[in-house]
Protein backbone atom coordinates (compact mmCIF):
# COMPACT_ATOMS: atom_id res chain seq x y z
CA UNK A 1 0.00 0.00 0.00
CA UNK A 2 2.97 2.54 1.42
CA UNK A 3 6.17 1.98 -0.31
CA UNK A 4 9.25 4.18 0.91
CA UNK A 5 11.97 3.66 -0.86
CA UNK A 6 15.28 5.31 0.30
CA UNK A 7 14.09 8.74 1.48
CA UNK A 8 16.46 11.30 2.86
CA UNK A 9 14.92 14.57 4.58
CA UNK A 10 16.50 17.11 7.14
CA UNK A 11 15.62 20.48 8.15
CA UNK A 12 17.35 23.75 6.92
CA UNK A 13 20.16 21.46 5.19
CA UNK A 14 21.04 19.13 8.26
CA UNK A 15 20.22 16.07 6.99
CA UNK A 16 18.04 13.74 9.48
CA UNK A 17 17.14 10.62 7.33
CA UNK A 18 19.37 8.80 5.49
CA UNK A 19 18.27 5.95 2.51
CA UNK A 20 15.11 5.10 4.76
CA UNK A 21 13.12 2.51 3.06
CA UNK A 22 9.71 0.73 4.93
CA UNK A 23 6.70 -0.33 2.83
CA UNK A 24 2.90 -1.20 4.50
CA UNK A 25 0.83 -3.67 3.23
CA UNK A 26 -2.87 -3.25 2.83
CA UNK A 27 -4.22 -4.26 6.54
CA UNK A 28 -1.34 -4.57 8.36
CA UNK A 29 -0.30 -2.09 11.32
CA UNK A 30 3.29 -1.31 11.34
CA UNK A 31 5.58 0.21 13.85
CA UNK A 32 8.06 2.59 13.35
CA UNK A 33 9.86 2.48 16.94
CA UNK A 34 12.99 4.72 18.07
CA UNK A 35 14.63 6.70 20.45
CA UNK A 36 13.81 10.40 20.81
CA UNK A 37 15.39 12.35 17.77
CA UNK A 38 15.87 9.05 15.80
CA UNK A 39 13.83 10.86 13.06
CA UNK A 40 10.44 8.70 13.77
CA UNK A 41 8.46 11.94 13.47
CA UNK A 42 10.47 13.46 10.37
CA UNK A 43 9.61 10.54 8.61
CA UNK A 44 6.13 11.08 9.16
CA UNK A 45 6.26 14.18 8.02
CA UNK A 46 8.17 13.25 4.79
CA UNK A 47 5.72 11.33 3.92
CA UNK A 48 2.81 13.23 4.87
CA UNK A 49 4.42 16.17 2.73
CA UNK A 50 4.58 18.37 5.60
CA UNK A 51 8.07 18.23 4.87
CA UNK A 52 10.17 17.91 1.53
CA UNK A 53 12.00 15.36 0.68
CA UNK A 54 15.91 15.18 0.12
CA UNK A 55 16.08 12.35 -2.35
CA UNK A 56 14.20 8.81 -2.59
CA UNK A 57 10.74 7.80 -3.41
CA UNK A 58 7.65 7.24 -1.79
CA UNK A 59 4.89 5.85 -3.56
CA UNK A 60 1.07 5.33 -1.80
CA UNK A 61 -1.34 2.77 -4.20
CA UNK A 62 1.78 3.06 -7.14
CA UNK A 63 1.31 6.44 -7.31
CA UNK A 64 4.10 8.86 -6.83
CA UNK A 65 3.66 11.30 -3.86
CA UNK A 66 6.93 12.18 -2.92
CA UNK A 67 6.98 16.44 -3.32
CA UNK A 68 3.11 16.56 -3.07
CA UNK A 69 2.25 19.62 -1.32
CA UNK A 70 0.71 18.05 2.10
CA UNK A 71 -2.85 18.92 1.12
CA UNK A 72 -2.95 16.89 -1.96
CA UNK A 73 -1.39 13.93 0.16
CA UNK A 74 -4.09 13.71 2.43
CA UNK A 75 -7.00 13.87 -0.16
CA UNK A 76 -5.52 10.50 -1.68
CA UNK A 77 -6.28 8.95 1.27
CA UNK A 78 -3.28 9.22 3.83
CA UNK A 79 -4.53 10.23 7.30
CA UNK A 80 -1.90 11.96 9.89
CA UNK A 81 -2.70 11.79 13.65
CA UNK A 82 0.48 14.10 14.71
CA UNK A 83 2.18 14.55 17.87
CA UNK A 84 1.51 16.26 21.08
CA UNK A 85 -2.52 15.32 20.58
CA UNK A 86 -3.05 18.61 18.75
CA UNK A 87 -6.90 19.65 18.59
CA UNK A 88 -8.22 22.98 17.66
CA UNK A 89 -8.92 24.28 22.02
CA UNK A 90 -11.53 26.89 20.76
CA UNK A 91 -13.70 25.04 18.41
CA UNK A 92 -16.19 21.95 19.91
CA UNK A 93 -15.47 18.68 19.62
CA UNK A 94 -17.64 18.14 17.23
CA UNK A 95 -16.24 21.22 15.12
CA UNK A 96 -13.16 18.99 15.42
CA UNK A 97 -14.19 16.44 13.98
CA UNK A 98 -16.15 18.30 11.05
CA UNK A 99 -12.58 19.15 10.17
CA UNK A 100 -11.16 15.85 10.30
CA UNK A 101 -13.92 15.38 6.68
CA UNK A 102 -12.94 18.04 5.52
CA UNK A 103 -11.40 16.19 1.90
CA UNK A 104 -14.69 14.45 2.05
CA UNK A 105 -17.23 16.13 0.04
CA UNK A 106 -20.90 14.97 0.21
CA UNK A 107 -22.45 16.01 3.55
CA UNK A 108 -24.24 12.61 3.89
CA UNK A 109 -21.08 10.85 3.75
CA UNK A 110 -19.76 13.28 6.56
CA UNK A 111 -22.64 12.34 8.56
CA UNK A 112 -22.10 9.05 8.07
CA UNK A 113 -18.37 8.90 8.96
CA UNK A 114 -19.61 10.81 12.43
CA UNK A 115 -22.29 8.61 13.59
CA UNK A 116 -18.89 5.54 12.50
CA UNK A 117 -16.56 7.69 14.84
CA UNK A 118 -19.21 8.32 17.46
CA UNK A 119 -19.77 4.48 17.82
CA UNK A 120 -16.35 3.76 18.08
CA UNK A 121 -15.75 6.46 20.51
CA UNK A 122 -18.99 6.90 22.30
CA UNK A 123 -17.78 9.13 24.57
CA UNK A 124 -16.97 12.39 22.26
CA UNK A 125 -20.79 11.64 21.36
CA UNK A 126 -21.93 12.63 25.06
CA UNK A 127 -19.40 15.54 24.35
CA UNK A 128 -20.13 16.55 21.21
CA UNK A 129 -20.61 20.82 22.02
CA UNK A 130 -18.05 20.96 24.67
CA UNK A 131 -14.41 23.04 23.85
CA UNK A 132 -11.88 20.69 23.04
CA UNK A 133 -9.24 22.55 24.84
CA UNK A 134 -11.35 21.64 28.44
CA UNK A 135 -10.56 17.96 27.43
CA UNK A 136 -8.04 16.29 29.65
CA UNK A 137 -5.21 14.56 27.64
CA UNK A 138 -6.71 10.85 26.90
CA UNK A 139 -9.78 12.54 25.84
CA UNK A 140 -7.68 14.60 23.45
CA UNK A 141 -6.29 11.75 21.87
CA UNK A 142 -9.62 9.87 21.56
CA UNK A 143 -10.91 13.15 20.09
CA UNK A 144 -7.63 13.54 17.37
CA UNK A 145 -7.89 9.84 16.26
CA UNK A 146 -11.41 10.57 15.77
CA UNK A 147 -10.79 13.36 13.98
CA UNK A 148 -8.15 11.56 11.43
CA UNK A 149 -11.20 8.89 10.62
CA UNK A 150 -14.06 11.37 10.05
CA UNK A 151 -12.38 10.98 6.54
CA UNK A 152 -12.57 7.63 6.53
CA UNK A 153 -9.03 6.87 5.59
CA UNK A 154 -8.04 3.72 4.72
CA UNK A 155 -4.32 4.46 5.81
CA UNK A 156 -3.96 5.92 9.15
CA UNK A 157 -0.47 7.30 10.35
CA UNK A 158 0.52 8.27 14.07
CA UNK A 159 2.89 10.18 15.70
CA UNK A 160 3.38 8.80 19.31
CA UNK A 161 0.15 8.20 20.12
CA UNK A 162 0.80 7.41 23.98
CA UNK A 163 3.70 10.34 24.92
CA UNK A 164 2.64 11.85 27.83
CA UNK A 165 -0.38 10.03 28.72
CA UNK A 166 -0.97 8.40 32.42
CA UNK A 167 -0.25 4.54 31.98
CA UNK A 168 -3.77 3.48 31.91
CA UNK A 169 -4.51 5.76 29.17
CA UNK A 170 -2.01 4.30 27.22
CA UNK A 171 -3.53 1.03 27.40
CA UNK A 172 -6.92 2.38 25.71
CA UNK A 173 -5.28 4.14 23.37
CA UNK A 174 -3.50 0.93 21.66
CA UNK A 175 -7.04 -0.90 22.79
CA UNK A 176 -8.75 1.79 19.94
CA UNK A 177 -5.77 0.96 17.77
CA UNK A 178 -7.13 -2.82 17.65
CA UNK A 179 -10.58 -1.88 17.23
CA UNK A 180 -9.38 0.12 14.29
CA UNK A 181 -7.53 -2.19 12.73
CA UNK A 182 -10.54 -4.69 12.71
CA UNK A 183 -12.77 -1.95 11.08
CA UNK A 184 -9.91 -2.31 8.02
CA UNK A 185 -7.67 0.52 8.35
CA UNK A 186 -3.93 0.18 7.51
CA UNK A 187 -1.81 1.71 10.20
CA UNK A 188 1.50 3.12 10.39
CA UNK A 189 2.65 3.78 14.10
CA UNK A 190 5.15 5.57 15.42
CA UNK A 191 6.17 5.46 18.66
CA UNK A 192 8.63 5.43 21.75
CA UNK A 193 6.90 2.67 23.53
CA UNK A 194 8.29 0.07 22.15
CA UNK A 195 7.06 -2.81 23.89
CA UNK A 196 3.36 -1.96 23.36
CA UNK A 197 3.18 -0.77 19.74
CA UNK A 198 5.29 -4.00 18.88
CA UNK A 199 2.60 -5.83 20.87
CA UNK A 200 -0.17 -4.82 18.59
CA UNK A 201 1.86 -4.81 15.24
CA UNK A 202 2.65 -7.41 13.10
CA UNK A 203 5.91 -6.33 11.78
CA UNK A 204 7.97 -3.32 12.52
CA UNK A 205 11.24 -1.04 11.98
CA UNK A 206 13.72 0.25 14.43
CA UNK A 207 15.21 3.50 13.52
CA UNK A 208 18.76 4.80 14.99
CA UNK A 209 20.19 8.30 14.17
CA UNK A 210 17.93 8.44 10.66
CA UNK A 211 19.09 4.80 9.41
CA UNK A 212 16.51 1.54 9.81
CA UNK A 213 19.04 -1.19 11.27
CA UNK A 214 16.57 -3.22 12.08
CA UNK A 215 13.20 -4.58 10.31
CA UNK A 216 10.86 -7.77 10.36
CA UNK A 217 8.24 -9.82 12.18
CA UNK A 218 7.31 -7.68 15.31
CA UNK A 219 7.42 -10.58 17.60
CA UNK A 220 10.64 -11.72 16.22
CA UNK A 221 11.82 -8.07 17.27
CA UNK A 222 10.77 -8.51 20.47
CA UNK A 223 12.91 -11.37 20.98
CA UNK A 224 15.34 -9.90 19.75
CA UNK A 225 18.50 -9.53 22.25
CA UNK A 226 19.21 -5.69 20.75
CA UNK A 227 16.60 -4.50 20.83
CA UNK A 228 15.67 -6.30 24.56
CA UNK A 229 18.74 -4.49 25.69
CA UNK A 230 18.53 -1.23 24.20
CA UNK A 231 14.59 -0.61 24.18
CA UNK A 232 13.16 -2.58 26.38
CA UNK A 233 15.34 -2.53 29.19
CA UNK A 234 16.15 -6.41 29.71
CA UNK B 1 -5.43 29.80 28.05
CA UNK B 2 -7.78 28.33 30.94
CA UNK B 3 -9.33 31.31 30.90
CA UNK B 4 -10.19 32.38 27.36
CA UNK B 5 -11.43 28.64 26.96
CA UNK B 6 -13.77 29.34 29.94
CA UNK B 7 -14.89 32.35 28.32
CA UNK B 8 -15.26 31.33 24.71
CA UNK B 9 -17.55 28.92 26.56
CA UNK B 10 -19.27 30.86 27.81
CA UNK B 11 -19.93 32.99 24.57
CA UNK B 12 -20.54 29.83 22.28
CA UNK B 13 -23.05 28.77 25.25
CA UNK B 14 -25.33 31.73 25.20
CA UNK B 15 -26.85 33.16 21.92
CA UNK B 16 -28.64 35.77 23.60
CA UNK B 17 -30.61 35.63 20.06
CA UNK B 18 -33.02 37.95 20.75
CA UNK B 19 -31.55 40.59 22.41
CA UNK B 20 -28.82 40.70 19.32
CA UNK B 21 -31.20 41.35 16.95
CA UNK B 22 -33.09 44.15 19.32
CA UNK B 23 -29.21 45.59 19.66
CA UNK B 24 -29.02 45.28 16.06
CA UNK B 25 -32.42 47.07 15.08
CA UNK B 26 -31.73 49.95 16.94
CA UNK B 27 -28.42 50.47 15.57
CA UNK B 28 -29.76 50.54 12.17
CA UNK B 29 -32.53 52.82 12.95
CA UNK B 30 -30.61 55.07 14.44
CA UNK B 31 -28.04 55.15 11.49
CA UNK B 32 -30.91 55.15 8.82
CA UNK B 33 -32.68 58.11 10.58
CA UNK B 34 -29.43 60.04 11.45
CA UNK B 35 -29.07 62.25 8.27
CA UNK B 36 -32.59 63.60 9.55
CA UNK B 37 -31.90 65.35 12.49
CA UNK B 38 -27.80 65.44 12.87
CA UNK B 39 -25.99 68.53 11.55
CA UNK B 40 -23.51 68.07 8.44
CA UNK B 41 -20.44 67.92 11.10
CA UNK B 42 -22.37 64.75 12.72
CA UNK B 43 -22.89 62.94 9.17
CA UNK B 44 -19.17 63.40 8.26
CA UNK B 45 -18.11 61.89 10.91
CA UNK B 46 -20.71 59.01 10.95
CA UNK B 47 -19.37 58.78 7.58
CA UNK B 48 -15.72 57.96 8.91
CA UNK B 49 -17.32 56.12 11.26
CA UNK B 50 -18.79 53.44 8.83
CA UNK B 51 -15.68 53.43 7.11
CA UNK B 52 -13.77 52.84 9.65
CA UNK B 53 -15.60 50.30 10.92
CA UNK B 54 -15.78 48.13 7.61
CA UNK B 55 -12.01 48.49 7.39
CA UNK B 56 -11.58 46.85 11.01
CA UNK B 57 -13.90 44.51 10.25
CA UNK B 58 -12.51 43.16 6.74
CA UNK B 59 -9.00 43.55 8.69
CA UNK B 60 -10.35 40.71 11.33
CA UNK B 61 -10.90 38.51 8.73
CA UNK B 62 -7.15 38.01 8.28
CA UNK B 63 -5.49 38.88 11.57
CA UNK B 64 -8.51 37.56 13.31
CA UNK B 65 -9.97 34.72 12.04
CA UNK B 66 -6.94 33.10 10.17
CA UNK B 67 -3.87 34.62 12.61
CA UNK B 68 -1.37 36.51 10.43
CA UNK B 69 -0.79 39.69 11.95
CA UNK B 70 -0.86 42.87 9.26
CA UNK B 71 0.26 46.48 9.82
CA UNK B 72 -0.78 47.42 5.80
CA UNK B 73 -4.76 47.61 5.86
CA UNK B 74 -4.93 51.46 5.55
CA UNK B 75 -2.18 50.99 2.48
CA UNK B 76 -5.31 48.63 0.60
CA UNK B 77 -7.42 51.36 1.31
CA UNK B 78 -5.41 54.02 -0.08
CA UNK B 79 -4.80 52.06 -2.84
CA UNK B 80 -8.52 51.13 -3.85
CA UNK B 81 -9.12 55.20 -3.11
CA UNK B 82 -6.84 56.62 -5.70
CA UNK B 83 -7.21 53.43 -7.82
CA UNK B 84 -10.86 54.63 -8.11
CA UNK B 85 -10.24 58.17 -8.30
CA UNK B 86 -8.05 57.69 -11.43
CA UNK B 87 -10.16 55.12 -13.27
CA UNK B 88 -12.80 58.40 -13.00
CA UNK B 89 -10.47 61.02 -13.42
CA UNK B 90 -7.81 60.11 -16.02
CA UNK B 91 -9.71 57.23 -17.85
CA UNK B 92 -13.58 58.57 -18.13
CA UNK B 93 -14.89 55.67 -16.37
CA UNK B 94 -18.18 56.40 -14.62
CA UNK B 95 -18.14 55.78 -10.68
CA UNK B 96 -20.22 52.57 -10.80
CA UNK B 97 -17.37 50.91 -12.98
CA UNK B 98 -14.72 52.39 -11.19
CA UNK B 99 -16.09 50.73 -7.94
CA UNK B 100 -16.22 47.46 -8.51
CA UNK B 101 -12.82 47.47 -10.53
CA UNK B 102 -10.89 49.12 -7.35
CA UNK B 103 -12.25 46.80 -5.48
CA UNK B 104 -10.57 43.71 -7.62
CA UNK B 105 -7.50 45.53 -8.79
CA UNK B 106 -6.77 45.68 -4.59
CA UNK B 107 -7.90 42.17 -4.48
CA UNK B 108 -5.68 41.48 -7.19
CA UNK B 109 -2.49 43.11 -5.75
CA UNK B 110 -3.09 41.95 -2.28
CA UNK B 111 -2.87 38.31 -3.75
CA UNK B 112 0.31 39.00 -5.67
CA UNK B 113 1.89 40.51 -2.30
CA UNK B 114 -0.01 37.78 -0.31
CA UNK B 115 1.25 34.43 -2.54
CA UNK B 116 4.67 34.77 -1.60
CA UNK B 117 4.62 37.20 1.51
CA UNK B 118 2.58 34.55 3.37
CA UNK B 119 4.71 32.11 3.07
CA UNK B 120 7.04 34.17 5.90
CA UNK B 121 6.01 33.44 8.69
CA UNK B 122 4.84 35.58 11.86
CA UNK B 123 6.95 38.79 13.12
CA UNK B 124 8.39 38.56 9.63
CA UNK B 125 5.20 38.17 7.66
CA UNK B 126 4.15 41.22 10.66
CA UNK B 127 7.59 43.31 9.79
CA UNK B 128 7.06 42.75 6.20
CA UNK B 129 3.30 44.29 5.53
CA UNK B 130 4.26 47.06 7.89
CA UNK B 131 7.08 47.81 5.21
CA UNK B 132 4.93 47.52 2.31
CA UNK B 133 2.33 49.64 3.85
CA UNK B 134 4.70 52.49 3.83
CA UNK B 135 6.02 51.84 0.66
CA UNK B 136 2.40 52.45 -0.81
CA UNK B 137 2.05 55.64 1.06
CA UNK B 138 5.31 56.96 -0.37
CA UNK B 139 4.26 55.83 -3.96
CA UNK B 140 1.48 57.76 -3.73
CA UNK B 141 2.82 61.06 -2.47
CA UNK B 142 5.92 60.38 -4.94
CA UNK B 143 4.28 59.72 -8.22
CA UNK B 144 3.17 63.41 -8.63
CA UNK B 145 2.45 62.91 -12.26
CA UNK B 146 -0.34 60.57 -11.56
CA UNK B 147 -1.23 60.94 -7.79
CA UNK B 148 -0.58 64.64 -7.93
CA UNK B 149 1.74 63.59 -5.15
CA UNK B 150 1.61 66.02 -2.14
CA UNK B 151 -0.65 68.90 -3.41
CA UNK B 152 -3.76 66.02 -3.48
CA UNK B 153 -6.07 64.72 -5.75
CA UNK B 154 -8.79 67.20 -6.85
CA UNK B 155 -11.89 67.78 -7.86
CA UNK B 156 -13.35 63.96 -7.92
CA UNK B 157 -16.97 63.73 -8.83
CA UNK B 158 -19.34 61.87 -6.60
CA UNK B 159 -21.30 59.05 -7.90
CA UNK B 160 -23.62 59.48 -11.06
CA UNK B 161 -27.00 59.27 -10.07
CA UNK B 162 -28.84 55.81 -10.78
CA UNK B 163 -32.77 54.77 -10.42
CA UNK B 164 -33.13 58.50 -10.31
CA UNK B 165 -31.07 58.90 -6.81
CA UNK B 166 -28.72 61.67 -7.19
CA UNK B 167 -25.61 61.12 -4.81
CA UNK B 168 -24.18 65.14 -5.03
CA UNK B 169 -26.00 66.13 -1.86
CA UNK B 170 -24.14 65.20 1.83
CA UNK B 171 -27.33 62.66 2.93
CA UNK B 172 -27.87 60.52 -0.73
CA UNK B 173 -24.16 60.19 -0.11
CA UNK B 174 -24.16 59.10 3.46
CA UNK B 175 -27.04 56.16 2.55
CA UNK B 176 -24.63 55.02 -0.25
CA UNK B 177 -21.60 54.14 1.94
CA UNK B 178 -24.47 52.97 4.72
CA UNK B 179 -25.93 50.79 2.58
CA UNK B 180 -22.50 49.18 1.35
CA UNK B 181 -21.34 49.08 4.49
CA UNK B 182 -24.07 47.51 5.73
CA UNK B 183 -23.29 44.96 3.01
CA UNK B 184 -20.11 44.40 3.57
CA UNK B 185 -20.80 43.63 7.22
CA UNK B 186 -23.28 40.88 6.41
CA UNK B 187 -20.72 39.58 3.83
CA UNK B 188 -18.45 39.19 6.41
CA UNK B 189 -20.71 37.79 8.76
CA UNK B 190 -21.86 35.09 6.35
CA UNK B 191 -18.35 34.49 5.35
CA UNK B 192 -16.80 33.75 8.99
CA UNK B 193 -19.72 31.37 9.97
CA UNK B 194 -19.22 29.58 6.62
CA UNK B 195 -17.34 26.10 6.13
CA UNK B 196 -14.40 28.52 4.75
CA UNK B 197 -14.40 30.60 8.04
CA UNK B 198 -14.26 27.20 9.97
CA UNK B 199 -10.78 26.35 7.54
CA UNK B 200 -9.33 30.15 8.72
CA UNK B 201 -10.20 29.73 12.34
CA UNK B 202 -8.23 26.02 12.23
CA UNK B 203 -5.45 27.78 10.50
CA UNK B 204 -4.89 30.39 13.30
CA UNK B 205 -5.31 27.81 16.06
CA UNK B 206 -3.06 25.78 14.57
CA UNK B 207 -1.75 25.53 10.62
CA UNK B 208 0.31 22.90 10.85
CA UNK B 209 -2.93 20.99 11.78
CA UNK B 210 -4.83 22.38 9.35
CA UNK B 211 -2.33 21.35 6.65
CA UNK B 212 -2.01 17.73 8.32
CA UNK B 213 -5.91 17.27 8.18
CA UNK B 214 -5.69 18.58 4.01
CA UNK B 215 -6.60 22.39 4.25
CA UNK B 216 -4.65 23.85 1.55
CA UNK B 217 -3.75 26.83 4.24
CA UNK B 218 -1.94 28.94 2.09
CA UNK B 219 -4.45 28.91 -0.64
CA UNK B 220 -6.80 30.13 2.40
CA UNK B 221 -4.20 32.18 3.68
CA UNK B 222 -3.94 34.42 0.30
CA UNK B 223 -7.59 34.32 0.18
CA UNK B 224 -8.77 36.15 3.54
CA UNK B 225 -5.98 38.45 3.03
CA UNK B 226 -6.95 39.37 -0.43
CA UNK B 227 -10.60 39.39 0.16
CA UNK B 228 -10.20 41.48 3.29
CA UNK B 229 -7.97 43.73 1.12
CA UNK B 230 -10.34 43.82 -1.54
CA UNK B 231 -13.04 45.25 0.71
CA UNK B 232 -10.89 47.89 2.17
CA UNK B 233 -10.19 48.69 -1.40
CA UNK B 234 -14.18 49.20 -1.75
CA UNK B 235 -14.04 51.65 1.30
CA UNK B 236 -11.29 53.08 -0.26
CA UNK B 237 -13.00 54.13 -3.33
CA UNK B 238 -16.40 54.93 -1.70
CA UNK B 239 -14.09 57.44 0.94
CA UNK B 240 -12.60 59.24 -2.27
CA UNK B 241 -15.91 59.79 -3.83
CA UNK B 242 -17.66 60.93 -0.85
CA UNK B 243 -14.88 63.60 0.33
CA UNK B 244 -14.10 64.40 -3.33
CA UNK B 245 -10.26 64.98 -2.59
CA UNK B 246 -7.34 62.61 -1.87
CA UNK B 247 -4.53 63.41 0.08
CA UNK B 248 -1.47 60.65 0.55
CA UNK B 249 -1.40 61.66 3.97
CA UNK B 250 -4.55 60.10 4.72
CA UNK B 251 -2.67 56.59 3.81
CA UNK B 252 -0.06 56.52 5.97
CA UNK B 253 0.89 54.15 8.59
CA UNK B 254 -1.11 55.77 11.06
CA UNK B 255 -4.09 54.70 9.13
CA UNK B 256 -2.57 50.96 9.44
CA UNK B 257 -2.15 51.28 12.66
CA UNK B 258 -5.66 52.54 13.54
CA UNK B 259 -7.08 49.75 12.17
CA UNK B 260 -5.08 47.64 13.94
CA UNK B 261 -5.68 49.26 17.24
CA UNK B 262 -9.62 49.41 16.61
CA UNK B 263 -9.49 45.52 15.81
CA UNK B 264 -7.63 44.80 19.22
CA UNK B 265 -9.77 47.39 21.32
CA UNK B 266 -12.98 45.62 20.01
CA UNK B 267 -11.50 41.98 20.74
CA UNK B 268 -9.90 40.43 17.27
CA UNK B 269 -11.71 37.51 15.98
CA UNK B 270 -15.11 38.49 16.79
CA UNK B 271 -16.22 40.47 13.87
CA UNK B 272 -18.28 42.57 15.44
CA UNK B 273 -16.11 43.37 18.23
CA UNK B 274 -13.82 45.34 15.52
CA UNK B 275 -16.96 47.04 13.68
CA UNK B 276 -17.95 48.45 17.45
CA UNK B 277 -14.44 49.46 18.40
CA UNK B 278 -14.13 51.60 14.99
CA UNK B 279 -17.04 53.35 15.62
CA UNK B 280 -16.50 54.06 19.28
CA UNK B 281 -12.45 54.97 18.78
CA UNK B 282 -13.48 57.03 15.34
CA UNK B 283 -16.03 58.86 17.86
CA UNK B 284 -13.30 59.66 20.97
CA UNK B 285 -10.96 61.04 18.07
CA UNK B 286 -13.87 63.30 16.55
CA UNK B 287 -14.54 64.41 20.69
CA UNK B 288 -11.47 65.19 21.39
CA UNK B 289 -10.41 67.45 18.23
CA UNK B 290 -9.90 70.18 21.16
CA UNK B 291 -6.66 68.87 21.38
CA UNK B 292 -5.71 67.20 18.81
CA UNK B 293 -1.96 66.52 20.22
CA UNK B 294 -3.05 64.63 23.34
CA UNK B 295 -5.64 62.49 21.84
CA UNK B 296 -3.09 59.68 20.60
CA UNK B 297 -1.41 59.85 24.01
CA UNK B 298 -4.68 59.51 26.13
CA UNK B 299 -6.11 56.49 23.83
CA UNK B 300 -3.41 54.88 23.44
CA UNK B 301 -3.19 54.87 27.34
CA UNK B 302 -6.81 53.89 27.11
CA UNK B 303 -5.86 50.86 24.68
CA UNK B 304 -2.98 49.46 27.47
CA UNK B 305 -5.62 49.64 29.92
CA UNK B 306 -8.29 47.40 27.65
CA UNK B 307 -5.57 44.61 26.72
CA UNK B 308 -4.38 44.67 30.43
CA UNK B 309 -7.81 44.07 31.76
CA UNK B 310 -9.26 42.17 28.68
CA UNK B 311 -6.97 40.91 25.87
CA UNK B 312 -9.91 39.72 23.64
CA UNK B 313 -10.81 43.55 24.35
CA UNK B 314 -15.01 45.06 24.26
CA UNK B 315 -16.31 41.83 23.23
CA UNK B 316 -14.40 39.73 26.01
CA UNK B 317 -15.23 42.62 28.55
CA UNK B 318 -19.08 42.31 27.31
CA UNK B 319 -18.82 38.30 27.26
CA UNK B 320 -17.34 38.91 30.79
CA UNK B 321 -20.61 40.89 32.37
CA UNK B 322 -23.01 38.61 30.51
CA UNK B 323 -21.35 35.37 31.97
CA UNK B 324 -21.54 37.07 35.50
CA UNK B 325 -19.11 36.36 37.80
CA UNK B 326 -15.47 34.52 36.46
Amino acid sequence: MLEVDKISAGYGGIQILWDVSLNVQQGEIVALVGANGAGKTTTLKTIAGLLRQMGGSITFESQHIEGMAAHRVISQGIALVPEGRRVFPYMTVRENLEMGAYTVKKKEKVQENLEWVFSLFPKLKERQSQLAGTFSGGEQQMLVIGRALMSRPPFLMLDEPSLGLQPTIVGTVFESLKVLHKEGVTILLVEQNVRKSLEIAQRGYVLEHGRIVLSGDSKKLLANEEVKKAYLGI
Amino acid sequence: MKNNLEKTAKMKSKPGLIRNVIIIAVVLIVLLLLPQFASDYIIYVAVLAMIYAVLAGSYDLTTGYTGPLTFCHGAFYGIGAYASALLTLKAGFPFWVAFPVSGIIVFLFAAVVGYPGLKLKGHYFAVTTFFFGHFIYLIILNSVKLTNGPMGLRGIKPPESILGIDFSSLQASYYLILFFGLLAVVFLFFLVRSGIGKLLVSIRENEELSEAIGVNTSFYKVLAFSTGAGIAGLMGSLFAHFFRLLHPSTFTWMTSEMVVIMALVGGLGTLFGPIIGAGIITLILELMRFAPEYRFIIWSAALIVVLVIEPKGLMGIVGRIRGGKR
